[in-house]
């Protein structure tokens, strides 16, 4: 059941009446954050009805219960910034540590609200990226050393499934060579680098991993990893594939438009007091 | 001597088209000249203001009707197999021309899809699907265009023109690398193979060319961090000539009782092998050393010029290329120089207008290998010591 607006306040404004239709708090001194820590998800089995028992219960709270609930719920800052996706920029941890986040977005994605596991594994994908990636101001050499470094890490990732004790700790990559005083001109082969030791494999049938990359699409170099790597793998994937796969995707869930609503609630009120 | 080779490819067109009555080059109800009157329209009229070169089929394209009708002839039943679906924006669906001109036009100037699409009033996906099934019939229709000599007529043209470019006897070919360069995403750790000696993204080209500056062995593929050793160390070409079935035609004997076996010359990048002879190395040369060197170099210059002009005739292996399929990317390259050889073997007339530039590696450093083998050692010995007069044929 619906939580009615109370008869004295019917000669309120416009936006209390809206939120008072909507279960939300009124008053000026409301507080979003902690509101939306409680705010179920409409896609939950939890009923609209348990919505404004939520709600009303909100002012009840203890501090310790409202720390804890915001820490397994977004804040609003962070509703915000999953809608308008822009990454960790509105972050607590980036507010926490004062610095200035850049306006324009480091690594623009697409936003997949209804697969929230996918979703984590592909900020966290971004998060090492930006880890990784060498500052804009620093020289080239600082640049290849970076790199170097991360294809470091890479060997270290391929030397668990490469299992050989040969090729243990190297690098490996698929290329297609052609040559033209080969019989058949064109071969797959594998290279395995490490620093500056080079060894080539051919290619001998089509491993089931390349099968599985193939109906993925089409990449210059396929690391064929043990299942733990693979399932890394794998998700790497679906990020890298994110824009591509998705496209056709419905991206906006009712979740999503319930957020948007609250959003434009905040942002009018700011307006209105402003 | 007469361009043999030269003279038998020029026959081939005629030959595939008495073999092959498919190969008639009337594949739609226009001629090659009507096509071309209405092409050119069509690509000045989607131009806001047509330059005038554009009217000229040799500006478009840098080769002579002749050879664009011949290549026509090599991929049109491949081309033609399934290209209902193959149509301009317009509806009109394309001919085997447009198709040939389309492919050929990405390859030649390097223009972006969408460039070449909206001066031909084509999708730009279009002009992928055109240009990537002319690549995949090419590299089935074209390879004869791309060999080793197999005759003994042949290899004796060869030896014979190299000797009248700066002396060197018994030679069959020079060696030389160059670099594909690719932007690639630095984030990517898989990208890092890719990093070659002067810090850019490449993929390796490496050929072998004839005095006619014509591709007789290529091997590409190579991520560019490979040396240029290894990727001859991984080469067909190499394990032939080790096992003695490559370069094992006839030896020049000299008067001393030693003799002078084929091989063929590279730059200091590469071993002194027995069948591979590489430049001396230091300042303080000899005489006979320097003028070998100065021979050997000038020698060395017809691969340079060849990897110059096919990168400037097939420019979309020329600029950097903007993270592409490298599975993709070295069949595109073969492709490149079977179209440089057919320019050669058709005698296009559009070649002896292009420059004689030899710089295909612009910013790349000379690579020091510096293995030498005994064999290869006596073999420069003696070339040096013959070009110097010092050693009587």
């Amino acid at each position: 059941m619906l939580c009615s607006a109370p008869a004295g306040k019917s000669a309120s404004n416009w936006l209390d009446r809206l939120r008072s239709n909507r279960g939300i708090p009124t008053g000026d001194d409301l507080d979003l954050d902690s509101f939306l820590a409680n705010y179920p998800d409409p896609t939950s089995s939890d009923s609209f009805h348990s919505i404004s028992q939520h709600t009303h219960s909100t002012k009840n709270r203890t501090r310790g219960s409202e720390i804890s609930a915001a820490d397994a719920r977004p804040t609003m800052s962070s509703v915000l910034a999953e809608l308008f996706n822009v990454g960790g920029s509105l972050s607590r941890s980036s507010k926490l540590s004062g610095k200035k986040c850049p306006r324009k977005q480091t690594n623009p994605k697409s936003f997949v609200a209804s697969s929230s596991l996918r979703y984590s594994s592909s900020i966290e994908c971004c998060a090492r990226k930006d880890e990784n990636a060498p500052a804009t101001n620093s020289s080239n050499h600082d640049a290849a050393e970076l790199k170097e470094e991360n294809l470091d890490c890479c060997d270290v990732e391929e030397e668990k499934d490469n299992g050989g004790n040969e090729l243990r700790g190297f690098s490996k990559s698929e290329v297609t060579v052609i040559d033209t005083s080969c019989p058949g001109w064109k071969v797959e082969k594998f290279v395995f680098r490490k620093n500056n030791v080079w060894k080539v494999r051919e290619r001998k049938g089509k491993s089931k991993f390349f099968a599985k990359k193939k109906s993925k699409g089409t990449f210059g170099f396929d690391n064929h990893h043990n299942t733990a790597v693979q399932k890394k793998e794998h998700k790497h994937l679906e990020y890298q594939f994110d824009s591509s796969l998705e496209k056709d995707r419905e991206f906006i869930t009712p979740s999503t438009l319930v957020r948007a609503f609250i959003a434009f609630l905040y942002f009018a009120q700011i307006f209105m007091i402003s | 001597m007469g361009p043999v080779r030269g003279l038998k490819k020029r026959r081939n067109p005629e030959k595939n088209h008495d073999e092959n009555g498919s190969a008639s080059l009337v594949p739609s109800k226009e001629g090659p000249l009507d096509w071309w009157i209405e092409f050119s329209k069509r690509i000045n009229g989607h131009q806001q203001s047509p330059p005038k070169e554009l009217d000229n089929f040799e500006s478009v394209f840098r080769i002579s009707r002749r050879t664009f009708e011949y290549i026509c002839s090599l991929v049109k039943d491949d081309m033609m197999a399934k290209s209902a679906h193959f149509v301009f924006t317009n509806g009109k669906p394309m001919s085997i021309y447009d198709q040939v001109a389309v492919a050929l036009r990405r390859l030649g100037s390097g223009e972006s899809l969408v460039t070449i699409g909206d001066s031909f009033g084509l999708n730009h996906s279009t002009v992928s699907q055109v240009t990537w099934r002319f690549v995949e019939s090419m590299e089935e229709r074209g390879l004869q265009h791309l060999q080793w000599p197999s005759t003994e007529a042949e290899i004796i043209s060869i030896k014979s023109k190299f000797e009248k470019v700066r002396g060197l006897p018994n030679c069959c070919g020079v060696i030389d690398v160059t670099h594909i360069t690719m932007c690639l995403p630095a984030s990517e750790p898989t990208s890092n193979v890719w990093l070659d000696h002067e810090q850019n993204h490449s993929m390796i080209l490496q050929a072998i060319v004839d005095p006619d500056m014509r591709f007789r062995d290529i091997v590409t593929g190579w991520p560019g961090k490979m040396k240029d050793w290894l990727v001859f160390e991984s080469s067909n070409f190499y394990k032939l000539c080790d096992k003695g079935e490559r370069l094992n035609g006839r030896k020049l004997k000299l008067s001393g009782g030693s003799e002078i076996r084929e091989y063929i010359v590279g730059d200091s990048g590469y071993p002194l092998l027995p069948y591979l002879v590489v430049p001396y190395d230091g300042k303080e040369l000899s005489e006979p050393k320097m003028e070998f060197n100065k021979r050997h170099f000038a020698t060395r210059m017809i691969a340079q010029r060849a990897l110059t002009r096919l990168k400037e005739m097939w420019r979309i292996i020329q600029g950097v290329m903007w993270r592409p399929d490298k599975h993709k990317l070295p069949r595109i390259i073969l492709v490149c120089c079977l179209l440089h050889n057919i320019v050669i073997d058709m005698e296009d007339e559009v070649q002896d207008e292009l420059s004689l530039s030899h710089n295909h590696d612009n910013g790349y450093h000379q690579l020091i290998c510096g293995a030498v083998d005994v064999n290869g050692a006596s073999l420069r010995d003696n070339l040096s010591l013959l070009l110097a007069g010092r050693l009587p044929p």
